[in-house]
């Protein structure tokens, strides 16, 4: 890999996840599962679900800088 | 089950107890290192978070507001998540340049007199709120364990716990840079204590009231809607706005602060935990749910604030709502001590001691004044929140208060924006920005606060006027103070024009390390330091720092460079943040350590930025640029693995470049001399280097080192650096010096020479023995016939004729020792040579010889004609030449030698014979190395070769000419008086 390049590469998964929490939790879409009706721990889930690809990004980063 | 006040306050004095041994045993090594800096611990340490309004407050809010609980942690999540690009650059700037507080972060990027302290005072009035949050917990915690109305005195008896508590973990004594080890692991202790409290009392709720999961799902299906009001306020304003306000205050809010970047360890760790902790804070808000809909079920009377601990009376289990009590301790107990220690940091900083320094009364003690302002103010801020408990919150919920201090942590948000991306921005556009918002967070959340504790009379407020009817109040109030604040941050910004020190702080915030200072301080030795700084912060103080400024630098305490005085000035300056915050830290070092005024950065420092930026930034470049680094690299190499010596002075006199050859050849390393000037380097090469850089000419020829017990012998090159930049800028481009070590060359020409002589006289040997055999036979025979004398008379007259011709084979010997002696290089002497007088020396040893015994020797050279110069090289050079001249002569033919004194102040010397001559095409070798035309065995060649050498030494020359009519001339002109270039060194250590 490029010198360089995996700062480039940090960024793009960050700015993924930012979007990712953003589209869960700020968008029209929490409107959406929080008026379908579902179970009490849906938020939950979908914070869960937000945790476990951070903790994917940073087992992605402790790679690379390894 | 009931219990008494007396004892729930032991309970909570035991649990404080137990957290401060926790903190000493880990600060004094007990608990394994591996432990204090395990990633785990540092996000348990983040879990301060968690206060009260966590514990208790989360379920009164869901009750309230449904899943609106929830965006106090989503925003976190989504701060933690954006790790790499927001927390990890504040630690950096934390780290580096020892900033310990979110104010000195601020009056760091925004440097003025009084950013610091705006930013700590709006802090400490924001915080306010959330102090008196805890203490309400508490004391109504206590309210509903007792089954009674908690008397005043529990709350104040509270506060002075916790104050002499929190005296104890952060103002025990003094740390470096606010680092408290054992805090760290006591706040970790205490995450994971109220995180299983909590999972306890959910289990719990879901177990021993529900029955079990099933149970649970059974009830939330009878009760939809239970689920609907908790759905019901996601996606709207106030979730938005709420996610916001997490957003900021969980790395804004000065606890969070303390504990993510002043108290952290392990870098590391920060990174791990940007899941680990989102993952902390979901499993502290599993249970609430569980619990708010168990406090349903049980229809508790209990104010949903407090479910926590309501579900957990009367159900059988004593030990629960005591562990639930302990876990509300923990929450509140933490979160008071972290928050009272960093705010008496940053009014120690930024309010206390910058005004003492103000008002120019000496320190007789620094580390006592930070010491005992500490403690003092750790005191003053619990007394504040206990004074705004009385005086402002009956009849506010928990999660109003806390509210309160977010969007005010909020108001901070612009200007870390400015921090770590805008560098445009000025301290005038942050601190109206700030102001302008702390003014629409007072009038809509403050006012309408103290208005209804009758401390303001009104009917009207800006609340009323910004918020009506119909719209969140924490919605209008985070709008419009932001907007607000947004608005005059950059506006205002745009019209002022950023300081220079603004700049700077601005390039350092953005990844681009300070260029280095321009001047030269005007201590001049770290002694000299220290006595600047002992008259404004103490004798004790002032060593300390500058011992251990010493220490990090690995720094000798007699180092006089003074671009090593500068880093030493800026550590010193960094250690000082740390200790009492930037603000003094500069004033201090501005006033006592100076720089003198200079408009350009030393060269030298310059190109140690440049390699150490380089160096960093490695991983980073690309293109062109990685290119150019290649090429700098290489060319530098190149630079520092010539065979020659090279030492580059830049114009202020510093020595920039310093090479490996150089290191050898002077046995000192670049590491002593890069940065000292020439002078200052130690004998002989200080002295030495410094008056050839000062001398006219350009060349130095065999310029001799005494090096201790040894010589060196070098040539010495200079050239100046023709940069018209560098010119430009600092008056001159600066010197190139080279320096070739001929030591070895020097020390195989002496023993050339020796072998030479040596030669010469094992030619001259046969005739050496006939020469001493003759009045040795003379001795016998007069030996022989002194037995026959009978008179006393002919006895004296046979003892001196014996006496003669032992006097004849002393000066015999004589010659041929003083001839044959030397061998070691050493410089040439300055004697004074009769020049007819060495001649008739060099005849007579020449004419020992069996060959030269039959020529016709003739000195023709005036009595009065001197030269000046080394006389046994001048001897081997008139021997080699007669012997030369005697070999190729007949015998009795003549071989003449005549001087004469020049015009030019140069003597003439001849050397005639009358012999083979030499071949014209021979001439121009003839003064080659090894060229010989004698038979193998009867010369070496080196004759001639050594005396070109000899005479080129004293600044002559030599040449050979055809004679007439037959024969050769050999020509040597030698100065009357040796040349400069040639004087030996003057005596050294």
């Amino acid at each position: 890999m490029e010198p360089g390049h995996g700062n480039g590469t940090r960024l793009d998964l960050v700015l993924l996840l930012l979007a990712l929490a953003l589209f869960l939790f700020v968008s029209p879409f929490a409107g959406w599962w929080s008026g379908a009706g579902l179970p009490w721990f849906t938020p939950f889930v979908l914070w869960g679900l937000l945790i476990a690809a951070c903790g994917l990004q940073h087992w992605l980063e402790r790679g690379h800088d390894s | 089950m009931t219990l008494e006040l007396w004892q729930l306050y032991g309970v909570a004095v035991a649990y404080l107890a137990l957290l401060f041994l926790i903190a000493w045993l880990a600060e004094h090594g007990y608990v394994p290192e591996r432990v204090a800096r395990h990633p785990l611990t540092i996000t348990l340490s983040l879990g301060v978070y968690g206060t009260s309004w966590s514990y208790y407050g989360s379920v009164g809010f869901a009750h309230s507001s449904g899943f609106n609980f929830l965006t106090i942690y989503l925003g976190v999540t989504i701060a933690f998540l954006l790790a790499p690009i927001l927390l990890m650059p504040i630690l950096r700037l934390v780290r580096e340049y020892q900033l310990t507080s979110v104010a000195d972060l601020f009056a760091f990027r925004y440097p003025g007199p009084v950013t610091g302290l705006v930013v700590t005072l709006f802090m400490f009035v924001g915080i306010l709120p959330y102090i008196s949050l805890q203490i309400q917990a508490i004391t109504e915690s206590v309210e509903v364990l007792t089954a009674g109305v908690t008397p005043d005195a529990l709350a104040l008896l509270f506060c002075v716990t916790l104050a002499v508590f929190a005296i104890l973990f952060g103002a025990r004594h003094l740390t470096p840079r606010e680092k408290h080890s054992g805090l760290v692991v006591a706040v970790a202790f205490e995450s994971a204590v109220k995180l299983l409290a909590l999972l306890a009392v959910g289990a719990f709720a879901v177990w021993g009231i529900f029955g079990g999961l099933a149970g649970f799902e059974t009830w939330t299906r009878a009760h939809p809607d239970a689920l609907e009001h908790l759905y019901a306020p996601v996606g709207s304003a106030p979730w938005s706005t709420f996610i916001l306000l997490a957003f900021c205050a969980a790395f804004l809010l000065p606890r969070q602060f303390h504990m993510a970047f002043t108290e952290n360890p392990n870098p590391a760790g920060l990174r791990a935990a940007s899941w680990m902790f989102p993952l902390y804070l979901l499993l502290l808000n599993l249970p609430i749910v569980p619990i708010l809909l168990a406090g349903h079920a049980l229809g508790t009377a209990t104010d949903p604030d407090f479910y926590v601990l309501g579900i957990t009376l009367g159900q059988g289990h004593d030990w629960l709502p005591v562990l639930t009590f302990v876990g509300g301790v923990s929450a509140a107990s933490a979160m008071m001590i972290v928050t009272t220690i960093a705010l008496a940091s940053m009014c120690l900083n930024h309010c206390i001691l910058p005004l003492r320094f103000i008002s120019r009364r000496p320190q007789t003690n620094l580390y006592r004044w930070v010491l005992w302002g500490k403690r003092a103010l750790i005191a003053l801020v619990i007394a504040a929140g206990y004074g705004f408990y009385r005086v402002i919150v009956n009849n506010q919920g928990l999660v109003q208060l806390g509210l309160i201090s977010f969007v005010a942590v909020a108001q901070l948000l612009p200007g870390i924006i400015g921090v770590l991306f805008w560098r445009r921005a000025t301290a005038t556009g942050f601190l109206a920005g700030l102001c302008g918002g702390a003014l629409i967070w007072f009038g809509m959340l403050i006012v309408p606060l103290l208005v209804n504790s009758h401390i303001l009379q009104g009917d009207t407020n800006l609340a009323d006027f910004l918020a009506p009817s119909g719209m969140n109040l924490w919605t209008a109030a985070t709008f419009w103070s932001l907007s607000l604040n947004a608005f005059l941050f950059v506006c205002v910004s745009l019209l002022t024009r950023p300081a220079e020190a603004e700049t700077k702080a601005a390039q350092a915030c953005a990844e681009q390390r300070l260029m280095p200072l321009a001047g030269r301080v005007a201590a001049s030795s770290p002694q000299d330091f220290e006595r600047q700084l002992a008259r404004l912060i103490g004798r004790d103080a002032a060593r300390t720092e500058v011992h251990k400024a010493l220490a990090e630098l690995d720094m000798a305490s007699d180092e006089l460079r003074p671009a090593e005085l500068r880093l030493l000035r800026e550590r010193i300056h960094r250690n000082l943040s740390g200790l009492v915050g930037p603000v003094l830290a500069q004033l201090i070092v501005d006033d006592r350590l100076e720089l003198t005024r200079r408009s350009h950065i030393a060269l030298a420092d310059g190109i140690r930025f440049m390699e150490d930026q380089l160096a960093d930034s490695r991983n980073r470049l690309r293109g062109l640029t990685a290119q150019l680094h290649s090429l700098q690299r290489y060319h530098r190499d190149v630079l520092h693995e010539l065979p020659l010596g090279v030492c580059s002075v830049a114009p202020d006199g510093e020595i920039v470049i310093w090479n490996y050859a150089m290191e050898t050849v002077s046995d000192i390393g670049a590491r002593e001399a890069i940065g000292k000037r020439l002078p200052d380097l130690p004998d002989p090469w200080g002295p030495g280097l410094a008056r050839f850089a000062e001398a006219e000419e350009h060349d130095r020829f065999k310029e001799a080192f005494h090096v201790g017990e040894r010589e060196r012998w070098c040539n010495l090159h200079k050239a100046r650096i023709d940069n018209p930049q560098l010119a430009f800028q600092q008056g001159s481009g600066g010197m190139v010096l080279l320096v070739e070590d001929r030591t070895d060359l020097e020390m195989l020409e002496a023993e050339l020479r020796h072998s030479e002589r040596l030669a010469s006289i094992g030619r001259l040997a046969a005739g050496v023995a006939h020469e001493i055999g003759n009045p040795l036979t003379g001795v016998t025979s007069l030996a022989q016939n002194l037995k026959y004398d009978e008179t006393g008379e002919s006895r004296q007259k046979t003892a001196e004729a014996i006496l003669e011709q032992t006097r004849r084979i002393s000066a015999i010997v004589e010659s041929l020792l003083s001839f044959s002696h030397g061998g070691r290089p050493r410089p040439l002497a300055h004697d004074t040579v009769v020049v007819t007088d060495a001649i008739d020396e060099a005849i007579g040893l020449v004419g020992l010889g069996r060959t030269a015994r039959k020529v016709d020797f003739r000195n023709e050279c005036p009595a009065d004609i001197v030269v000046t110069g080394d006389r046994q090289l001048l001897q081997q050079v008139f021997v080699n030449l007669l012997s030369n001249a005697a070999d190729a002569s007949e015998p009795g033919a003549p071989v003449t030698v005549r001087a004469a004194l020049g015009d030019d102040g140069l003597v003439t010397l001849e050397v005639i014979d009358h012999g083979t001559g030499i071949d014209p095409e021979l001439v121009d070798r003839i003064f080659d190395p090894f060229f010989t035309t004698k038979p193998v065995g009867k010369g070496t060649g080196l004759g001639l070769t050594l005396i070109h050498s000899i005479v080129a030494e004293h600044g002559g020359q030599v040449s050979l000419a055809p004679g007439r009519p037959r024969g050769t001339v050999v020509t040597v002109r030698l100065p009357a008086s040796m040349p400069a270039t040639t004087q030996p060194m003057e005596s050294r250590a």
